[in-house]
């Protein structure tokens, strides 16, 4: 079974070192039956953080997070049937986010369900300075990357705001970690 | 009840407006008083009929410029919105799969959840 | 105006702004969930607020405001989406989602509200204030002015077609049965 494959990869060139979104990525969007796009750069993050009211908890918390923030980036795709994508497409991408100042923190794989779930972040000096999430599953591709000074346990805890469930994993699926 | 119905009901939750809401409906109240007195002046003032074109232009430029200032912020406060929209939007979808992944690695490690 | 007479004026706007703080949230979500758009949403609660503050010395207790104000919600969304000629959203359009969800999917919720803005309009109410209110048919068909069977008929049909559109992106293993 080929995985959905998960790109991530920012276009901005205030992005560090200049990520570029690998040429094959206008071709999946071709593919997807259904797509998000969103892309905030610094101007636009600071006309959303305005909006975000300081007196209702979920929107400041949202409102502290960004503040560090220099760029948000999220593609998802979802697809009709697997396969839509291969390990070759992905290849470009995952070299990018593996270059200098980046590293892999949490990688994991389900066997059964076919998902794979990979998180990288850029260290500068002791804090994060950017991070890269790849979603890969058979159906449905999922990219992430926020640049600038972030708090992954406050984006973590995002999960579970807005009235959106906390996540659960579902105990019947086999994982396996996929070493580092 | 079913879970498809909580679903709906999480969907359709209550939401507040955007911020200062009540502010802007306060400050409409309170311009209609004083609308209605201060057209009752202005009628008085221009009942002669060189005056009367010449206020009834003024207005004309007056209205179309304040309906341009509001469709302006109006316009303003769309952007935003939607600016913020999309912003909680990508940060739901990051902090969904981070959280996503934490809790297949935690429960591969010893089943122990946060 | 006389001084009395301007304390007063100030005392029922203090009381007026506070009123507005307590059921803006519910009068603006019945307006958004209506019309699926956030600043015509805002325009039809403004407007309907200015109506609650002319109305407001014939309604005779906390309960009768609340039911004031969901009816005048509903009927002015209505109306607003007519004069304004608001595009639905189409059924087509709602999107069939055919990949099987993450349980803590943050477009669920968003999916889920554009399948209910695809209904008709009474229908799309209906679920409104059903889910959003937690009214009962009865409670609905007063609001709404309509038959309770005809409230409890616009229910059925619509949760057969939202369950109908939602199931193929919901994963029944991870569901109860819709």
């Amino acid at each position: 079974m080929r995985h959905a494959i998960c790109l991530l990869l920012v276009c901005s060139p205030a992005f560090g070192q200049a990520l570029q979104w690998p040429a094959g990525l206008d071709k999946l969007a071709a593919k997807a039956t259904e797509r998000v796009d969103i892309a905030l750069d610094s101007t636009l993050l600071q006309v959303a953080s305005r909006f975000l009211s300081a007196e209702k908890p979920d929107e400041a918390a949202v409102k502290n997070l960004v503040s560090g923030l220099k760029g948000v980036y999220v593609k998802v795709f979802k697809f009709d049937k697997e396969g839509e994508y291969s390990e070759a497409d992905l290849e470009p991408v995952r070299s990018q986010v593996r270059g200098p100042g980046w590293s892999k923190i949490v990688g994991v794989v389900t066997r059964r369900g076919g998902d794979n779930t990979e998180v990288y972040v850029k260290l500068e000096g002791d804090r994060f300075a950017g991070v890269a999430i790849i979603a890969a599953e058979p159906k449905e591709l999922t990219v992430v990357l926020i640049d600038g000074s972030i708090d992954l346990e406050q984006l973590r805890m995002l999960g579970g705001h807005f009235g959106i469930p906390k996540i659960e994993v579902d105990r019947k699926k086999a994982l396996k970690t996929e070493p580092k | 009840m079913s879970r498809f119905e909580d679903l709906l009901r999480e969907a359709l939750r209550r939401e507040e407006p955007p911020a200062g809401f009540a502010g802007r409906v306060m400050v409409r109240m309170g311009a209609a008083p004083e609308k209605m007195s201060r057209w009752q002046a202005v009628r008085r003032a221009f009942e002669a009929p060189r005056l009367r074109w010449a206020g009834a232009v003024g207005l004309c430029v007056l209205l179309v410029g304040v309906g341009l200032q509001v469709h302006r912020e109006r316009e303003t406060r769309a952007e935003g919105e939607l600016a913020k929209e999309r912003l909680v939007l990508a940060l739901q979808i990051a902090g969904s799969k981070l959280g996503l992944a934490q809790a297949k690695v935690l429960e591969m490690s010893g089943g122990r959840s946060q | 105006m006389s001084e009395p007479a301007v304390a007063q004026a100030e005392v029922d706007r203090g009381g007026f702004a506070d009123l507005v703080r307590e059921h803006q949230a519910m009068v603006f979500s019945i307006a958004y969930h209506f019309l699926h758009d956030r600043t015509l949403a805002e325009e039809v609660a403004q407007d309907v607020f200015l109506q609650l503050h002319r109305a407001l010395p014939a309604l005779k207790s906390a309960e009768h405001v609340t039911f004031w104000l969901r009816r005048t919600t509903s009927h002015r969304s209505i109306d607003y989406a007519r004069r304004r000629r608001v595009r639905q959203v189409s059924l087509e359009e709602a999107p069939e989602l055919s990949t099987a969800p993450d349980p803590g999917d943050p477009m669920l919720a968003r999916r889920l509200r554009r399948l209910v803005a695809s209904l008709p309009e009474k229908p799309r109410l209906v679920v409104t204030l059903r889910y959003q209110e937690g009214l009962e048919p009865d409670e609905i068909a007063r609001v709404l002015a309509m038959p309770v069977r005809t409230v409890k008929s616009h229910l059925q049909r619509s949760l057969a077609i939202l369950r109908d559109k939602a199931s193929r992106y919901l994963r029944m293993e991870s569901y109860e049965p819709l």
